[in-house]
C-alpha cells in the first residue's frame, strides 16, 4: 500500500496550482523514494517534471511501486477543501482504483477524508538527457513572474537573450517593442535575492510567452528560479521546493516568429 | 404520376444485404439505373440530410448515380413470378438523389473556414463513411453550393449560403411549376387527393404552390438550410400543415436542373487531419501560443 503524510497541505495545494493549466491530467509514480510525475502539455511543447523526495514527507510509505492517473482539475478540487496548515494523508491501496485523501487540523479536532477515482492514463514517459547548459540564470521568482507577465502584453514571444553583460528579456507587437535587462547584481545578503549568471556561451532563443507566464504559476513555491538554456535545446524551468523537491518546466524554443 | 409509368418494374431478391429484413421486396427503380445489367449497385447507410438518422440509400459507382430508397409498407399482397406466388411486405421507392443533399450538413457544420474536401466530409462519429462521402463527392458539383479556394496545391472550400439558395431556388420553382401543370392539389385546407383534380388552377394562390415545394425540397435540407431557404422565397414562417412524405418528386427536379454531371476537377486531397476536442478559450490560446514552436519529444528521448 502507498501512505503519505505531509504536514503542510498548502504545499500541495500550491504544486497543483502549478500545473493544473498545463496538464489535464497526469500520472503520478510512487515509488520508495517519492512521487514524481512527468508529462507534456496537450500541445506537446512543454513538460513538465515533478519530484517530490520521500525524506520531505512526515510519514511515506509505499510497498510497491504505483502509478496514479489522477484527473488534476478534480485534486484541484479536493485540495481546495483544506486549509493551508492542514495535515495531510494521502493513501491508496496497491493496485487500487481510487485514492483516499485526508485532512486533519493541527489540534485534531476536525477530519475530513475524501476519495478519488483514479483513472488510467496512457502516457510516455521522456528521457531526459543529462545536458551541459551554456547558460544558467538564478534570479528571484518573483522578479521573473513579473518580467514575463509585463512583458506578455506586448507580444506572444519573448526572447531571452543571455549574454556576459546579463540577461535581456524582449518582445515585440502591434504596439511596438519592449525589453528588460537584468545584470548580476554585485552585492546581496541572500543569494535567492540576486541574479546571478553563469555562462559558457552566449545564448539567445525565442519562447511561447503563454506558456512562460502558467510556468510562473510555480512561483509561490518558491523564492528563487533557475532558468537553464542552451542553443537550440527547451529551456528548463526550475522551482525548488523548500525539502520536498522540485519541480521542472521544459519548454521547445520556437523555431519561427509569429507575424 | 406519369413519370413512374416510365420506370421499369423489377423484382429483386434480396439475399446480401442484411438490413433487409424482407426476403422479398418490391423495388421500383429509375430507367437510369435499369439500364445497363452491371450489378455494381450496393446498398449504402448514409446520414440522411435532415434528421441525421441513417438513411438505406443505392449506390451504382459504374454508373456513378446514388438514389434514396424509400419504403411504403404494402401488406397482405402477393405477386406471382411464372407459376410460384411470392408475398411482398413492401414497396420500395428508388430515386435518384443529388449527393450535394447529402453534403449540405457537413458543408453547413464546416462552415466558418475553408477547408479541404476531405475534412469537411468527415463523419465524426462514423468514421466508416468518409471515404463513402468522398467518393460520392465526384458525383455532383460542389461548386453549386460551396465557395473554392485554391491555395498552393490544395484546393479548399466553403459552404456558401448564398450559392446554395441559387441552386434550391429553381428546383422549388420548378416544382412547383409541375405541381400546377399537373394540377395537383396543395391546397392546406383541402383533403389531398389525386382522384378529383381541380379545373381551376388559379383558384389557389401561387403561394399554395410555393410552399408545398418547399416542404418536399426542405425534406432533404438541415433546417438552418431550410429557415434561410424560406427567407429566400419570401414566404413567411409558419407552421406548415401540407408536408407529406415526398416520394419521388425532389428528384424529378433534378433530373430537370441538369447537374449530376461529372466533374473530375475535385480530387481528393491527403492533409494532416486535426483533431478538434471540445476546447476552453484557454486551451485555444494556449494552442495558439504552441504553434512555431517544436514538439518537446523531439529533444528527449522516448523510453
Amino acid at each position: 500500500m502507498f501512505e503519505a503524510r505531509l504536514l503542510k497541505s498548502g504545499q500541495l495545494k500550491k504544486i497543483l496550482e502549478a500545473i493544473k493549466e498545463l496538464l489535464k491530467e497526469a500520472t503520478f509514480d510512487c515509488s520508495d523514494s517519492g512521487i514524481q510525475l512527468q508529462a507534456m502539455d496537450d500541445a506537446h511543447v512543454s513538460l513538465v517534471s515533478m519530484c517530490l523526495k520521500s525524506t520531505g514527507f512526515d510519514k511515506f510509505r509505499c510497498d510497491r511501486n504505483l502509478s496514479m492517473g489522477i484527473n488534476l482539475e478534480s485534486m484541484v478540487k479536493i485540495m481546495k477543501c483544506c486549509s493551508n496548515d492542514d495535515i495531510m494523508t494521502i493513501k491508496a491501496q496497491d493496485n487500487a482504483d481510487t485514492l483516499t485523501i485526508m485532512f486533519e487540523t493541527k489540534n485534531q479536532e476536525k477530519m475530513s477524508d475524501y476519495e478519488m477515482k483514479l483513472m488510467n492514463l496512457d502516457q510516455e514517459h521522456l528521457g531526459i538527457p543529462e545536458t551541459n547548459y551554456s547558460c544558467i540564470i538564478k534570479m528571484p521568482s518573483s522578479e521573473f513572474a513579473r518580467i514575463c507577465r509585463d512583458l506578455s502584453q506586448f507580444g506572444d514571444s519573448l526572447v531571452i537573450a543571455c549574454t556576459k553583460e546579463g540577461v535581456k528579456f524582449s518582445t515585440s507587437g502591434d504596439i511596438g517593442s519592449a525589453n528588460v535587462k537584468l545584470s548580476q547584481t554585485s552585492t546581496f545578503d541572500k543569494e535567492e535575492e540576486g541574479v546571478t549568471i553563469e555562462m559558457t556561451q552566449a545564448v539567445c532563443l525565442t519562447f511561447a510567452c503563454r506558456y512562460l507566464n502558467l510556468f510562473c504559476k510555480a512561483t509561490p513555491l518558491s523564492t528563487q528560479v533557475i532558468l537553464s538554456m542552451s542553443g537550440d535545446v527547451p529551456l528548463v524551468v526550475e522551482y525548488q521546493i523548500e525539502e520536498l523537491g522540485c519541480i521542472r518546466y521544459y519548454l521547445a524554443p520556437k523555431i519561427e516568429e509569429d507575424d | 404520376m406519369t413519370r413512374k409509368s416510365k420506370k421499369e418494374e423489377k423484382f429483386v431478391e434480396q439475399e446480401s444485404t442484411v438490413e433487409l429484413n424482407d426476403k422479398y421486396r418490391f423495388l421500383i427503380l429509375p430507367d437510369t439505373l435499369t439500364k445497363d445489367q452491371n450489378i455494381d449497385k450496393e446498398f449504402i447507410k448514409l446520414r440522411h440530410p435532415q434528421t441525421g438518422q441513417m438513411a438505406l440509400f443505392l449506390y451504382s459507382e459504374n454508373e456513378k448515380k446514388l438514389a434514396q430508397m424509400r419504403s411504403l409498407p404494402f401488406s397482405h399482397r402477393s405477386f406471382f413470378k411464372e407459376s410460384e406466388v411470392i408475398p411482398i411486405n413492401r414497396i420500395d421507392f428508388v430515386t435518384l438523389v443529388d449527393p450535394l443533399f447529402i453534403f449540405l450538413p457537413y458543408l453547413v457544420k464546416c462552415s466558418s473556414m475553408f477547408s479541404p474536401l476531405d475534412q469537411i466530409l468527415m463523419d465524426e462519429e462514423l468514421p466508416e463513411l468518409n471515404n463513402l462521402l468522398m467518393k460520392l463527392s465526384t458525383l455532383t458539383n460542389i461548386q453549386q453550393v460551396a465557395d473554392m479556394k485554391e491555395c498552393a496545391d490544395l484546393t479548399l472550400w466553403q459552404y456558401s449560403e448564398k450559392k446554395t439558395l441559387d441552386w434550391l431556388s429553381p428546383k422549388v420553382e420548378n416544382v412547383s411549376q409541375v405541381l400546377i401543370t399537373r394540377q395537383i392539389n396543395v391546397n392546406p385546407n383541402a383533403a389531398v387527393s389525386t382522384s378529383f383534380k381541380l379545373s381551376d388552377t388559379k383558384s389557389i394562390a401561387k403561394e399554395h404552390y410555393t410552399r408545398y415545394a418547399f416542404s418536399l425540397i426542405s425534406e432533404y435540407l438541415p433546417i438552418d438550410v431550410q429557415k434561410s431557404l424560406l427567407k429566400h422565397l419570401g414566404l413567411p414562417e409558419k407552421v406548415e400543415c401540407n408536408k407529406r412524405k415526398a416520394g419521388g418528386s425532389i428528384t424529378d427536379v433534378n433530373k430537370k436542373v441538369k447537374h449530376s454531371d461529372n466533374h473530375d476537377d475535385e480530387k481528393p486531397y491527403k492533409v494532416e487531419k486535426v483533431v478538434i476536442p471540445k476546447i476552453s478559450a484557454k486551451d485555444k490560446a494556449l494552442k495558439k501560443a504552441a504553434s512555431g514552436t517544436r514538439s518537446i519529444s523531439s529533444f528527449f528521448i522516448k523510453k
